[in-house]
């Protein structure tokens, strides 16, 4: 008789342990509803340099539109003119890096919850909002970080478009579309920085498996534009703030930060502005 | 070519063969009615790779500095249906999306489509899947006909190369055990290429095994299975292009040149399909502004670097803990993990089999096909560790990230058939199997509730 329970004992015993299920808890996390554009990317320093956040490309922007963004346009609203685009600008691929890769992301989150869960991050001082919020990563696939890398001189070479930025008498404020981060496919997804980690974007709390579930129209949005298209699009594109200087009668880049610059409704050079 | 062993216990009866590779089979394809469409990581890409093939496409084409090919615009829009399922464990599979996405047929018309992480791969194992969308394109199927009769032939095909490894040697037990565990159940049930190059990889080691026995005839065809196995190894992996080198071995116990002529012409197409990979494919990852043999350069003039990432990685517990929860069962796209009861108990029943089946003796020691088998899974298991230092990872990289648990397997498979063999003794033969049965066991019950809340039902 102890053949058999030898060999049947660890099979029930095994299998008793093995049943015990763990509780699951989705964990989800709102992007902000506006605007659209608050997704920002840091890619980091590129050749020595930084090229500031990326903005998440909702309005498919392209790389070497100009933009004018208004801040109170006609119907007391934000507008963005695509003022021009840079005519015969060859973009040049900037980073070596290929294929897949995440990138510390910048977002605003509502995190939502069920109550035992958000009890037993409270009792262990684990994850909070903004800890979610900061371990959010980005991830492109068949990533491209693509240039130009004279946007200004070149810009200057069109005539057309100095004349528009002299114009404009500083109502406005002019940004270059500099470089943009083409990609295939783009998610959010948590380093899970943070918390005790047991799969991507799944951690472990008090026995619970809680998964970190991000809603972001915006990006499933861009997502599903990626995925339909043959070739890479722009997923991001990075701002340079240009002026025109009155004193040397051209286009030069404008030292205020580009931060505040809130993209309105898009309003293309042929139908002008909304 | 008559099933050998030194011991004729350590045989497997008809029986016993025809039961393990039936648990096997119902096992994965109890997780195929349970896995949605390429829920496997980098299915899509392996899917893309075998429609191409079905057109002939061996050698694929950039685009925009990206590899790839003229996929058919029906089987995109059928991947499109489930792309929405990875990394986001609220999103399930509704009757909406299978209605809508069931029905898909092949379109004709075909949109290029990269791949550049499959493109690498000499194509050959992905024949079975490759057999099934031409099929299924000739008979007018719907796309997840297609899809499903891939993966369908993907398993057998499997499983028929697993027969042929228990006709020539008596695999251990412990090995076969891998077969069962939830990760390779997984990648058995899905469409990607692991479930045929896990199986290649032990029916190699078989034929190896066999052919390393002194004063037991290796036939031809016997010889050019092992050498068609090692090439498809190393041209699928390039870190296994030290395994086309065990035929060396081969020729010291049969002492017949010929193979040494097979190791020189396999390492030789190995490493001219692995290079032409190298300069043709475009879009492959390595996620740093250093390309990989810059990278290398970095680490050869800084040692202490290496050190550190080493050092680093082989002392890190959470990683290796993180490295066994992959390897026993990360499903999905590596988002549905166990519960870590199962783990404890898959990892037990493991050590267990292991201990059961490790060959104690000093005999392994003068066993030099073991010993080279053990050896290439070594430096497998070495190159491994280096190529992702250098392609996955920035410099100086602290740890050695990127490896997933399913890449092991063929080195683990390799360790077993070379270290284990099946215990001769009755009960603990019966032991062995008991083990066997549990780990199975332990993969349907642990599994099936994972992803039936991972892909079906709603969390609240």
């Amino acid at each position: 008789m102890r053949v058999p329970f030898l060999s049947v004992a660890p099979l029930i015993a095994g299998l008793s342990v093995a049943a015990c299920d763990v509780n699951d808890r989705v964990l989800t996390a709102k992007c902000r509803a506006a605007p659209d554009e608050a997704i920002y990317v840091d890619v980091g320093k590129i050749q020595g340099g930084s090229l500031g956040l990326g903005r998440l490309n909702v309005r498919q922007l392209q790389l070497g539109s100009v933009l004018e963004i208004v801040p109170d346009g006609p119907r007391s609203t934000r507008d963005t003119v695509v003022v021009r685009h840079l005519m015969n600008a060859p973009a040049r691929q900037i980073t070596r890096s290929q294929g897949g890769a995440t990138y510390p992301a910048f977002v605003e989150l509502e995190i939502d919850m069920d109550p035992d869960l958000r009890e037993a991050l409270q009792q262990r001082s684990l994850m909070g909002v903004d800890e979610i919020a900061g371990d959010t990563r980005i991830l492109v696939a068949d990533t491209l970080l693509v240039s130009i890398p004279d946007a200004l001189e070149r810009m200057n070479m069109e005539p057309r478009m100095v004349e528009v930025m002299r114009a404009s008498h500083g109502n406005g404020r002019f940004a270059v579309i500099s470089s943009v981060l083409l990609g295939g496919d783009v998610f959010l997804t948590s380093s899970l920085a943070h918390g005790v980690p047991v799969a991507t974007n799944t951690f472990k709390v008090a026995g619970l498996y809680a998964h970190i579930s991000y809603v972001c129209p915006a990006v499933d949005h861009l997502r599903a534009v990626a995925i339909s298209s043959a070739a890479r699009i722009p997923l991001f594109v990075f701002l340079t703030p240009v002026a025109y200087d009155e004193s040397h009668h051209r286009i030069v880049e404008d030292p205020r930060p580009p931060d505040d610059m809130k993209f309105g409704s898009i309003a293309s050079p042929q139908t002008g502005r909304h | 070519l008559r099933v050998s062993a030194s011991n004729p216990n350590e045989r497997y009866s008809r029986s016993e063969v025809l039961a393990l590779l039936l648990g096997i089979f119902l096992l994965a394809q109890s997780f195929s009615l349970l896995v949605p469409p390429f829920q496997s990581p980098d299915e899509f890409n392996h899917l893309k790779r075998a429609y191409l093939l079905s057109r002939g496409d061996v050698f694929l084409q950039s685009r925009e500095s990206v590899t790839g090919g003229d996929v058919d615009d029906g089987l995109l829009e059928y991947m499109s249906c489930f792309k929405g399922l990875p990394f986001n464990y609220g999103a399930k599979i509704t009757s909406r999306t299978l209605h809508a996405c069931g029905e898909l047929p092949f379109r004709g018309d075909r949109t290029f489509s990269a791949l550049p992480n499959t493109a690498v791969y000499l194509p050959i194992p992905y024949i079975p899947q490759a057999i099934a969308l031409y099929a299924g394109q000739q008979a007018h199927m719907t796309v997840s006909d297609a899809y499903y009769m891939a993966r369908f032939l993907s398993l057998a095909t499997s499983l028929a190369i697993l027969a042929c490894a228990f006709r020539v040697y008596p695999v251990p037990l412990v090995a076969v055990s891998l077969f069962v565990m939830p990760m390779a159940v997984f990648q058995l049930a899905s469409a990607s290429l692991d479930a045929v190059s896990f199986s290649i990889t032990l029916l190699a080691a078989a034929l190896f095994m066999r052919g390393a026995e002194k004063g037991r005839p290796f036939p031809v065809y016997a010889h050019l299975a092992l050498a068609t196995c090692l090439f498809l190894l190393a041209t699928s992996r390039i870190v296994y292009v030290v395994l086309t080198l065990l035929p060396l071995m081969l020729y010291r116990v049969q002492r017949s040149p010929v193979f040494l002529v097979s190791a020189a012409v396999t390492l030789s197409l190995s490493l001219s399909w692995n290079l032409y990979a190298l300069m043709a494919v475009k879009g492959a990852t390595f996620n740093s502004e250093l390309t990989p043999i810059e990278k290398v350069r970095h680490y050869l003039a800084d040692p202490g670097s290496l050190a550190d990432a080493m050092i680093g990685t082989i002392f890190n517990r959470p990683y290796w803990q993180g490295m066994w929860r992959a390897f026993a069962g990360l499903l999905g796209w590596g988002d549905t993990p166990l519960s870590s009861a199962a783990y404890g108990v898959l990892g037990a029943s493991t050590l267990a089999l292991t201990l059961i089946s490790f060959r104690w003796t000093r005999a392994v020691l003068r066993d030099k096909g073991a010993m080279a088998l053990v050896l290439g899974a070594v430096i497998s298991l070495f190159a491994l560790f280096s190529v992702a230092l250098v392609s996955l990872n920035p410099y100086p990289a602290k740890v050695i990230g990127g490896i997933q648990g399913r890449y092991l397997y063929p080195i683990v498979i390799l360790l077993s058939v070379g270290l284990c063999r099946n215990p001769t003794q009755p009960v603990a033969r019966r032991i062995a199997f008991g083990l066997f049965a549990l780990t199975a066991a332990v993969s349907i019950v642990s599994s099936v509730p994972r992803l039936l809340h991972r892909y079906w039902i709603a969390t609240f």
